[in-house]
């Protein structure tokens, strides 16, 4: 992390994970973590299926303990005050369990219950916002109106982290769209959003922040509009099948080819980059844009691409890691 | 009170609302049963059925409370949802347990209420039995049964993730619960208690077993609603192994070789999904048979639980609940997911889903059916086996359909029962009178089964409508209808024909002279009347008070205690129990001549004379076969002996008193008019519907019964067994619900006419060899 | 005014919205003293992040195109017209740059580029 980054993570931090380790029997989850997140942001978390985002979050709620590492929440260690986090967090999980024979006003009176006063009069507006229907039991909503339902279980307390769970797979657009306004809802008026996610788009939009998690371990920790700077995606033609370009300078994460071209993913590729590609390398046609973060994050992930070893350059074959 | 409490405990009673409502509206609904059958019959046994009741349900509701409050919402995945919120957990598990208690102390007193209003209005015609069980000890241990179910079904559910898992495991740890207790309690009463500190320890010892019980279940919740702990470890672990992700690589299993046939398919899929529970259930069934067949071992005699019929019942309802919940088992795995959408998505055929899944179940049953017929045989148990087994399969049958029929699977569990219970209630008024009945509840099943193959159609597609509840309904009550039904057939299509050459010829057969009092057979004299001026010229060798003297058959009863003196050694004991048995056998043989004369009731003959013949040779046959006899006492008592055996009477005038005495008992017969009827001292005619049908069937079964005897020589032996009309059917003429198993041995008609001689002959073949012997 | 944000097209979301609120003004559609939406408002309504959304307010209000009204929020400066006009004028000329590169890379000659410009010149100005 630059500085800047790291004096805000000193500062206030909504989540804080050091070191930890998880395995299930012969799996391993998580190794290795370290995160700090910062209060007021929206921070996206990254991950194939089976990375580790949800067994972090389980940590987080309190549903796990960690193996060996520390985990707190707000200033709380998770393990022995998980009842004073969950009192100040939101937690939607993807494929909410609710109580399908109540009716949303009769679970969100039921919740009520369990959160200081004020609950029901927000939980209501929410309600009123999402445009649920009010006497229908949950078993007979749709998809759509349940996961509203579950948001707004988790905000009518105002929490200052809401973590969600892949909340949004496979809901249609319309349902999409309200999630985001929420999220973003809640980071503008100062608290925290921990989006685990798939919909790189939204996360795009969004995320303040964003962390991609590979194999349980954290590959990159970064503020979303610094990871997309670094981060570019360098196209060449060349004039010949097989002939041999070298590689620009930086970090490559991916090199891929496709009849004539070749195209590269590298991390902080200096400026000068073009004069390793005088017109004798055989290369016409270069360019530079910027990677979308789908691009990234299938060049960090995808264990199948390659990613070319250059031998005389020790800093490119060590293995990926983060930001720091 | 705490908000957050508040809100659990209106959570969990609305979760159990439609079990509660079940139970209650079926206790209701029983009792109404009841009440019209005890109306109907006017027969004070059918309280029991009350008492039962007031039993059963508040445990059915504590069986069913845990499942459906626990394993539902473990299954729902609510109890996750549960643990994000920052509910401290130990409310949860409270909140729970407060509401079972509530359900279960509701059912309590709905039913005592009921019990209540029964007694009151039939106070006068309570048996014995009951007031001992009305008693405070009891409602307590009632009362505490309860609540042990409850929280060991508490516990059993937080311990096991599966809601069936811990029912199954709950019946043989409940039954163990149960006679551990018994245990303790007889220890207990059987220790002197000097200064009375016993039952202040007592008092201690249950409050803080309850305690136990109570809090018992907060260990396995711990582990289920708080957070998972795993162990520490002390440094950072190992690195990362290297993650090789292997390439696909193709498995056996699909390639084109092994294509299974859809059968075979069908099968492996439904025998996955139903193994494990099914094999729990029928590990607990065999255990609890097994522990049934070596009951006298294991408890030993002395227990009066065991050899009171309070075991049997036990095993009987624990069994029924078994082969219900195995009937459950066929569809619950499908239903539990919706899984059964895989199926019918893919349009697979009805006939082949509905076999593949009751298989297995079916088989299991099966093998219940056989562990009670060979681990349950022995005397006493034979209509309890047979009753048994009809309401396993019924049971079953039930189970079956419940688990089709419930969208709620888990309930399906404790409807089932409710339905055997209701089916067998619909048959209560006919319990009384008709002691087959029950075996033909069985019949029940079929309907059942029936209605589940039709409905499988509906079930795949998950689309039940009004319809499908109409003819469920329907098929339920038909399965009510076809038990009487098809049992009134059977007995009234199964009446002998008649036989009127027969009856023309007996009505014309002569009867002896004195055989006139037909028309007042007041006056006639009984063996008493006639035996007492032939007692005054031939005294019993016994010592008699000065009345009994006038009441022959207590004298009857005293020599036949007579005759079963210890001390065989001594040698005047042995011989006044030769003359009591020679003293019989002469009234025996007086009271076959009077019939012969008509001076004395066929009756008598029959029920009396017969009977006391043979205990008399009886006797003779054990004395003389007494090896502890030395050779010396036995040559005394020989002459007594044959005293003995020759005043016996004859061949001929057993055989032509025997045949006289049913004559003329037949012909007395056909001029009484009952209800009811009586032939030789015993009711004919049973039951209360259709009482002219019944009286005909009497007149048929003792016109065949008698006949059969007629025609059969007594040459030849006493009847085999497999001589179906000269043995079976005598039997079956007694349609009372006596039945004839634990009727006094004394008074049914003897049918071993050759039995006398027969014994005549071994006594003086032993005597003979033992004179040879000792020679 | 209506934004139109695309997540992936290359360009930073704040850029985009600089671009786009400085267009607007250079077109007229948004008139001098008019008030933005405020940062909740707009991020509500976009659906995107409310720091990138005050990132570009902050890059505008720097750029001297916005300003703070007390009280109210921030409006367009009543001197932004011109800026913004020659703001606009930079983005068609960055525009043209590329464009040029990539058509004299691609081959095509001075004098083909000049037909092709003074056609289309016509044909958009009737």
């Amino acid at each position: 992390m630059n500085m800047a980054t790291q004096n805000m993570a000193a500062r206030n931090s909504v989540l804080s994970l050091k070191s930890v380790y998880k395995r299930f029997q012969q799996t391993v989850a998580l190794h290795d973590v370290s995160l700090d997140v910062p209060s007021g942001v929206v921070f996206a978390l990254l991950g194939e299926n089976g990375a580790g985002k949800s067994t972090l979050i389980k940590i987080l709620t309190g549903y796990e303990s960690a193996d060996y590492g520390h985990a707190s929440v707000l200033g709380r260690d998770c393990d022995f005050e998980s009842m004073e986090i969950r009192r100040k967090i939101g937690y939607v999980s993807d494929a909410p369990a609710l109580y399908e024979w109540m009716t949303p006003p009769e679970i969100g009176w039921f919740t009520s219950a369990f959160y200081p006063k004020g609950f029901l009069t927000r939980y209501q507006q929410l309600l009123a916002e999402f445009n649920v229907p009010a006497e229908t039991k949950i078993k007979n909503l749709s998809k759509g109106q349940r996961a509203k339902v579950a948001l707004a279980l988790a905000i009518g307390h105002d929490p200052e982290l809401l973590i969600l769970d892949e909340p949004t797979s496979g809901l249609d657009p319309m349902v999409r769209r309200q999630f985001l306004e929420s999220m973003v809802d809640r980071a503008a008026v100062g608290r925290t959003v921990l989006l685990s996610s798939h919909q790189i788009s939204e996360v795009e939009r969004v995320a303040d922040w964003v962390a991609i998690l590979h194999h349980g371990q954290l590959k990159v920790v970064a503020p979303l509009e610094e990871l997309k700077t670094e981060v570019q995606m360098v196209t060449a033609t060349v004039d010949s099948l097989g002939s041999v370009v070298p590689v620009p300078r930086g970090e490559v994460l991916t090199e891929v080819h496709t009849g004539r071209q070749i195209r590269w993913i590298v991390k902080n590729l200096p400026d000068d980059w073009r004069d390793d590609f005088p017109p004798s390398a055989g290369a016409t046609k270069l360019s530079a844009q910027r990677a979308t973060l789908e691009e990234i994050f299938i060049a960090i992930c995808d264990d199948r691409a390659t990613r070319p070893v250059v031998e005389d350059d020790a800093a490119l074959s060590r293995p990926l890691e983060a930001l720091s | 009170m705490n908000v957050a409490l508040r809100h659990l405990l209106w959570k969990d009673t609305r979760m159990i609302a439609s079990l509660a409502t079940a139970i209650l509206v079926g206790t209701l609904v029983f009792q109404l049963m009841i009440w019209f059958t005890i109306w109907a019959n006017a027969s004070p046994s059918n309280i029991y059925y009350t008492i039962a009741l007031w039993i059963l349900m508040p445990n059915l509701m504590a069986l069913g409370v845990p499942p459906m409050l626990v394993g539902s919402e473990e299954e729902s995945g609510t109890l996750g949802w549960l643990r994000s919120l920052p509910v401290p957990w130990p409310l949860v598990v409270v909140s729970k347990s407060l509401v079972g208690v509530i359900a279960v102390g509701v059912s309590w007193v709905f039913s005592s209420l009921l019990l209540w209003m029964t007694i009151s209005v039939w106070e006068s015609v309570l048996p014995l039995t009951v007031e001992s069980m009305l008693q405070s000890d009891a409602i307590r241990g009632f009362a505490f049964f309860s609540l042990e179910l409850l929280f060991t079904g508490f516990f059993l559910a937080y311990l096991c993730r599966s809601p069936l898992r811990g029912l199954i495991i709950l019946v043989p740890t409940i039954v163990g619960l149960f006679y551990a207790m018994q245990w303790v309690e007889a220890w207990w009463d059987s220790h002197e208690d000097p200064h009375h500190l016993w039952s202040i320890g007592r008092v201690l010892i249950t409050i803080a077993y309850t305690a136990f019980l109570i809090l018992m279940p907060l260990l396995p919740a711990r582990r289920r609603l708080a957070r998972r702990r795993s162990r520490k470890s002390a440094g950072p672990p190992p690195g990362l192994a290297e993650r090789d992700d292997q390439p696909y690589a193709p498995s056996a299993m699909l390639g084109e070789a092994s294509r299974p046939a859809m059968w075979r398919a069908f099968l492996w899929q439904a025998w996955r999904q139903q193994s494990r529970p099914l094999i729990g259930l029928a590990i607990v069934a065999v255990l609890l048979m097994t522990a049934f067949w070596l009951r006298t071992f294991l408890f030993g005699l002395t227990r009066p639980w065991v050899s009171s019929d309070n075991m049997p019942l036990i095993v009987s309802v624990v069994l029924v609940l078994v082969c219900t919940w195995m009937g459950c088992l066929c569809f619950y795995p499908d239903s539990i997911s919706r899984r059964h959408f895989f199926l019918a998505d893919r349009g697979f055929p009805k006939r082949h889903v509905w076999w593949s899944r009751i298989v297995a179940p079916a088989l299991a049953m099966v093998l219940v059916l056989l562990l009670v017929h060979y681990l349950g045989a022995g005397f006493r148990t034979r209509p309890w086996q047979t009753i048994t087994r009809s309401c396993c399969l019924l049971g079953f049958a039930c189970g079956l359909l419940s688990s089709m029929w419930m969208s709620r699977s888990t309930l399906a569990f404790f409807v089932a029962p409710l339905l055997t219970l209701a089916i067998l209630f619909a048959s209560m008024p006919f319990l009384d009178h008709y002691s087959g009945y029950l075996s033909y509840v069985a019949l029940a099943a079929i309907p059942l089964v029936v209605a589940s193959w039709r409905m499988t159609g509906d079930w795949l597609k998950d689309a039940y409508r009004w319809t499908t509840q109409l003819r469920v309904s329907g098929y339920i009550l038909l399965a009510v209808l076809v038990v009487p039904t098809t049992f009134f057939v059977v007995r009234f299509g199964g009446m002998p024909r008649e036989l009127p050459e027969w009856r023309a010829e007996m009505m014309a057969k002569p009867m002896p002279k004195a055989f006139a009092w037909t028309s007042q057979p007041q006056s006639v004299p009984t063996i008493a009347g006639y035996l007492k001026p032939w007692l005054a010229t031939h005294p019993l060798p016994i010592e008699v008070d000065g009345n009994l003297v006038d009441s022959p058959l207590m004298l009857r009863t005293r020599t036949l205690e007579s005759l079963n003196l210890h001390g065989s050694n001594n040698t005047d004991a042995l011989l006044e129990s030769i003359q009591s048995a020679q003293r019989m056998l002469e009234w025996s043989k007086a009271a076959r001549l009077a019939v012969l004369d008509g001076a004395v009731r066929p009756t008598e003959v029959l029920l009396y004379a017969d009977p006391d013949e043979r205990a008399a040779l009886n006797t003779l046959y054990n004395r003389v076969l007494n090896l502890h006899v030395d050779a010396e006492t036995l040559a005394m008592v020989t002459p007594a002996i044959e005293d003995a055996l020759d005043a016996m009477a004859s061949e001929d005038l057993r055989e032509e008193s025997w045949r006289m005495a049913l004559a003329m008992e037949w012909r007395l017969y056909q001029s009484r008019r009952g209800p009811p009827k009586m032939f030789a001292g015993t009711y004919v005619d049973g039951g209360n519907y259709f009482p002219r049908l019944e009286r005909r069937r009497a007149d048929r079964n003792v016109d065949y019964a008698v006949h059969s005897l007629l025609s059969h020589r007594v040459d030849d032996g006493p009847p085999s067994s497999a001589d179906f009309y000269t043995f079976g059917v005598p039997v079956d003429i007694w349609g009372t619900g006596t039945d004839t198993y634990y009727g006094r041995y004394e008074d049914r008609i003897d049918f071993y006419v050759g039995l006398g001689p027969y014994y005549k002959a071994l006594i003086e073949q032993t005597l003979q060899c033992r004179r040879a012997s000792d020679r | 005014m209506f934004f139109s944000i695309d997540s992936a097209n290359g360009v930073p979301i704040y850029e985009q919205l600089i671009r786009q609120v400085k267009l607007a003004v250079a077109d007229g559609v948004l008139s001098g003293g008019q008030m933005v939406p405020s940062v909740r408002h707009l991020a509500n309504e976009l659906a995107i992040n409310p720091n990138t959304i005050q990132r570009a307010y902050q890059q505008l209000q720097a750029d001297r195109v916005l300003e703070v009204v007390r009280g109210r929020g921030l409006a367009v400066r009543r001197d932004a017209l011109d800026r913004c006009t020659k703001a606009r004028n930079t983005l068609v000329a960055n525009a043209l740059e590329r464009l040029l590169a990539d058509a004299l890379a691609g081959g095509m000659s001075a004098g083909e580029l000049r037909t092709l410009f003074e056609q289309e010149l016509q044909r958009q100005s009737q």
